[in-house]
């Protein structure tokens, strides 16, 4: 896969993860949709969240989609280093349990 | 000179009129935390109002009719109120994306509605500071 970025985020497939730099939002969610779905086509899907400290509800719908394909498939979507805001968002929204967290 | 800490902070109204491009999310995020950070905000906090401000600029692009979004921002003491208004006559609040939208605005703001008139889509969402 071809690395995608804006300005402001960019997202690329590194070993077994999606690794994503910057803000998840209405702007990038797209990109990092088309990222989720070029590994679960392969493989369980390893979000790393190490250099994303912003995420929206319009980003969290590309998380949350890949988590309702995951379990279609029996699998589940791991989001690895998982900081502080990131999490609080999950909780605020109740998605917590619905992903594997890796915090940071 | 030296700022009195228990002097209440005003900033703006500060009004923006924008197009319904995602990529200007970023823009108004960077706007609110400038602005939330001169008030007795914590960090925390000041997440929450950036948070809030992307959320009002979601709802406004997708539900919308597309037309340029005007957004006040105002910072009156401990509580900070983002208005945003587009174009739209309706608003299906159990659209999904819609549900999920109020629900992080649950989470982050003090207060929140979201209302249509004249044609209008308002959003208004006030974040208050915990330490005032």
């Amino acid at each position: 896969m071809a690395e995608s970025e804006t300005p402001h985020f960019n997202v690329a497939l590194v070993g077994d993860a999606v690794v994503a730099h910057g803000d998840i939002d209405m702007a990038s969610g797209p990109m990092l949709d088309a990222a989720i779905q070029e590994l679960e086509a392969r493989r369980p899907v390893v979000v790393d969240m190490t250099n994303v400290e912003f995420v929206d509800s319009s980003g969290l719908r590309s998380l949350l989609a890949a988590s309702q394909r995951a379990r279609l498939a029996d699998r589940t979507v791991t989001l690895r280093g998982v900081g502080p805001e990131v999490a609080r968002l999950l909780e605020i929204t109740g998605t917590t349990e619905l992903f594997e967290i890796e915090q940071r | 000179m030296t700022t009195d800490a228990l002097t209440p902070v005003a900033a703006g109204p500060v009004r923006l009129r924008i197009p319904p491009d995602p990529t200007l999310s970023r823009v108004l995020r960077m706007t609110v935390g400038a602005m939330a950070s001169i008030g007795p905000f914590t960090l925390d906090e000041i997440d929450d109002v950036k948070i809030a401000v992307s959320e009002v600029l979601i709802a406004l692009i997708e539900h919308g009719d597309q037309a340029d979004i005007d957004v006040e921002l105002d910072l009156d003491g401990p509580e900070f109120t983002i208005v945003g208004t587009t174009d739209g006559r309706t608003v299906d609040l159990s659209h999904p994306d819609l549900v999920l939208c109020r629900t992080v605005l649950d989470g982050v703001s003090d207060v929140h509605s979201i209302s249509t008139s004249s044609g209008r889509i308002t959003i208004r969402t006030t974040v208050c500071a915990s330490a005032a």
